[in-house]
């Protein structure tokens, strides 16, 4: 038996690695999770009230989800100008996880901080421009100051609270809002000519790094109206919808003893590893998004996915080519959202939140995060402490994905003799869109 | 004059404190004129086989709770590796938000358990979270859920540029207590041991107008919108910055909702239980004792709020708690 681990990895919201066991040529290849993240830990018995400013460390998104469930536990409706509030601050969500995420792709083949004067990669070429590099970042950071105004913090927000938000917008705000809104979409639209003149060049791929091709996979995703979850199965068909409110009788997590990062998988299904296929799993994320079909009510972005797919051809697609480029198409969406949400007719009203007078059981609510779709269900008891917390993330949710890329990789490296280094650059590329 | 080199590493925690620094270089400018980042597994997939090298690292950020044997022996490595060491975020600092998993006993079902007799094996979790002072000695701090940016860049125009940058003037050195303002303008070293933010709390630099702190009625976070402008201690909602380090300008209560305390205790606050607990008792306008009952019978969860961040590493009822002493209580 052959042991290989390939770590640390690169870009990981938690670290992780590689661990590869080799015999009589037969291979697994194990992605692990090697910190533990108890957030259920951390939020039972907390005031129900307090769980928007503990669960961020989820993901920004999981600060206004968390409020919407919230929402539905004290039954209340925000008021229009919050509902406003809260989508803006969604929309700078997207734009700084799809804009670091490009960022990260263009500099997987050199060191982004070796000297302005020396960067590129190995052949002295730059895979990127460091304008282009820098610009983006300083688009990130623009975004950054936006979810600053709406949201409080950019990381990990405060402002969104139960039955609206926590406070007004003045008139510095939205005039800065508006200027942010009109940089990001310069940025954005930098970073899709980036892409296009490394990776598309007309009607031809150069895949380079990105050549993997997933197993297919059944993809979810939430409607634009959040009325219903959309599934299509591996070749692309329609299953039948899930009520968004069912997704936790629909979708169960079982822990592997070699990872601390559990599997999200349809219950319909018995649990199987993803070692020993997908059936039972799916993606969620940009890729899954393009697959379920959602046109964009953006011009540009609708422009870019139609030249994907005229290039790619139609859903479902299980390339990282075609998971990059929805990253893309995402990004030009969020901004061109920034530029329609950032303005004062928008981010102004008469009230902000509506107070709570009563208070259920439990609470429900759902969202398409920039990772994926997400939910949280709680349940409390009479002080409103919480009893119970059920939360979905995209981590769980992509973790077989992760698995199979990891073990695409490594085979294919296997096949072609491809050296170490090389292989775990691939890996951490192949990993970063879901 | 050499490049200082630098590390920067992450154990249990979330990407942001790695992605604070990230923008740091990118809004600010370059530093890799007078820095070398040498090791920085999140961005550059550095191993530990960089410190095999027999040169020190100058400095060492690092971020993240200590919730496994591998988060220990990584603090130990780079305590060891390091000239000066930092924690980073109120994780490092506190132990953060995963530090409130010591409050209940964990649930096996929701854990994976893997031995060192399975493969591959998975580094044991430790049944107590920690932060990084509760593992090594620390140099300095750099609180908060992250760290904020203007904090973040003084320090490493005070630890890193060592006098070198050209840009040494840091806009937040009117908010840095004076000795280590001081020594950022000089570029020398700070004191041993110096927080990286404020010395007074969070009313301080709290742009709400403070009058008398009288409270008849305690209110949660959901009951009440608040007034704009106003205390929100002196409106019935349990606001931590009275307790809390000043540094992050208050960003929380300017956007309406209370502080939580990332920054950690003020200075001059022994613990921040205690001090919130004397604090609000004295706030109650009240003049009965029945009254007074009433009113403290509505606090709840008060380990998971006076310590929301700093439960692992300043809370004088647990100093001294070690996991051995942990699972004895939790019977593990």
């Amino acid at each position: 038996m052959q042991y290989t681990v390939l770590e640390p990895l690169r870009w990981q919201d938690r670290p992780a690695r590689i661990s590869v066991e080799e015999a009589d040529g037969r291979l697994n290849a194990y992605y692990q999770i090697t910190v533990p993240w108890q957030v259920s830990r951390m939020c039972l018995g907390r005031p129900v009230e307090e769980i928007p400013r503990i669960l961020p460390i989820l993901s920004p998104a999981h600060h206004i989800v968390s409020a919407m469930t919230l929402d539905r536990l004290f039954q209340v409706e925000p008021p229009p100008l919050a509902v406003n509030m809260r989508q803006a601050l969604i929309s700078t969500q997207y734009f700084v996880h799809h804009m670091r995420k490009l960022y990260f792709l263009f500099c997987s083949e050199i060191d982004p901080f070796r000297e302005y004067h020396i960067r590129g990669n190995d052949s002295g070429k730059p895979f990127v421009s460091s304008r282009v590099l820098d610009a983006m970042m300083h688009g990130v950071a623009l975004a950054e100051e936006a979810a600053t105004i709406l949201g409080g913090r950019p990381e990990h927000p405060v402002s969104v609270v139960p039955g609206g938000v926590g406070r007004f917008l003045k008139p510095p705000h939205y005039e800065r809002l508006a200027e942010i809104a009109e940089q990001s979409l310069k940025r954005a639209m930098e970073a899709a000519r980036a892409f296009h003149e490394r990776f598309v060049n007309g009607s031809e791929i150069s895949t380079g790094i990105l050549e993997l091709h997933l197993e297919p996979v059944a993809s979810l995703a939430l409607s634009r109206d959040m009325s219903h979850i959309l599934v299509t199965d591996e070749a692309g068909n329609e299953k039948a919808p899930i009520p968004p409110e069912s997704v936790f009788e629909t979708v169960g997590l079982h822990f592997e003893p070699w990872t601390y990062q559990p599997f999200a998988y349809f219950l319909e299904k018995d649990w199987k590893g993803p070692e020993e296929g997908m059936e039972r799993f799916f993606v969620v994320g940009s890729l899954a998004r393009l697959n379920t079909g959602r046109p964009y009510d953006h011009s540009l972005a609708e422009t870019e996915r139609q030249l994907l797919l005229s290039t790619l051809g139609s859903p479902p697609h299980f390339s990282l080519i075609a998971a990059f480029w929805s990253l893309v198409t995402e990004l030009i969406d969020s901004a061109e959202s920034m530029k329609e949400q950032f303005t004062q007719e928008k981010l102004t009203g008469p009230a902000i939140r509506s107070v709570p007078v009563t208070m259920g059981e439990r609470g429900f609510a759902s969202m398409e995060s920039p990772e994926g779709f997400i939910a949280h269900r709680y349940e409390v008891n009479d002080q409103g402490l919480v009893q119970s917390i059920q939360v979905l993330d995209a981590a769980s949710e992509n973790n077989a994905v992760r698995c199979a890329v990891a073990r695409a990789v490594i085979e294919a490296s296997r096949s072609g003799t491809v050296e170490r280094d090389r292989t775990k650059a691939m890996i951490e590329v192949s990993l970063l869109p879901f | 004059m050499p490049k200082r080199r630098v590390a920067i590493y992450s154990a249990t925690g979330c990407s942001a404190c790695d992605n604070s620094i990230l923008g740091l270089h990118y809004q600010v400018g370059a530093f890799t004129g007078w820095a070398e980042i040498v090791f920085w597994p999140y961005l550059r997939g550095d191993s530990w086989q960089v410190l095999e090298d027999d040169r020190q690292i100058d400095v060492c950020f690092f971020c993240g709770s200590i919730a496994t044997e591998e988060d220990r022996h990584a603090a130990l490595r780079l305590r060891a590796a390091a000239r000066v060491l930092v924690a980073c975020g109120a994780c490092a600092a506190f132990g953060g938000l995963p530090g409130l998993v010591n409050l209940i006993p964990a649930d096996p079902t929701e854990m994976s358990t893997s031995s060192q007799d399975t493969w591959p094996p998975l580094p044991r979790a430790k049944s107590r979270v920690s932060g990084l002072p509760g593992i090594v000695p620390v140099d300095y701090f750099v609180p908060g859920c992250p760290p904020t940016q203007p904090l973040l860049w003084a320090c490493f125009q005070a630890l890193v540029s060592g006098g070198e940058s050209q840009i040494r003037a840091s806009f937040s050195a009117a908010r840095l207590p004076e000795a280590i303002s001081t020594a950022v303008a000089a570029g020398v070293l700070p004191p041993h041991g110096s927080t990286f933010a404020g010395e007074k709390a969070v009313c301080a630099s709290c742009c709400r107008a403070k009058e008398e702190k009288k409270f008849s009625r305690l209110y949660r976070g959901h009951e009440l919108d608040p007034d704009a402008g106003r205390c929100l201690l002196e409106q019935g909602l349990i606001c931590q910055g009275l307790a809390t380090r000043e540094g992050c300008g208050g960003l929380c209560t300017a956007v309406g909702v209370p502080c939580r305390g990332c920054f950690g205790k003020a200075e001059a606050v022994y613990d921040a239980g205690a001090k919130m607990v004397s604090a609000i008792s004295s706030t109650f306008d009240a003049a009965e004792a029945g009254q007074a009952s009433e009113m403290a019978a509505r606090f709840v969860d008060l380990a998971g709020t006076f310590y929301r961040y700093t439960l692992a590493e300043q809370c004088a009822l647990l100093a001294g708690a070690s996991e051995e002493r942990n699972d004895a209580i939790h019977g593990s």
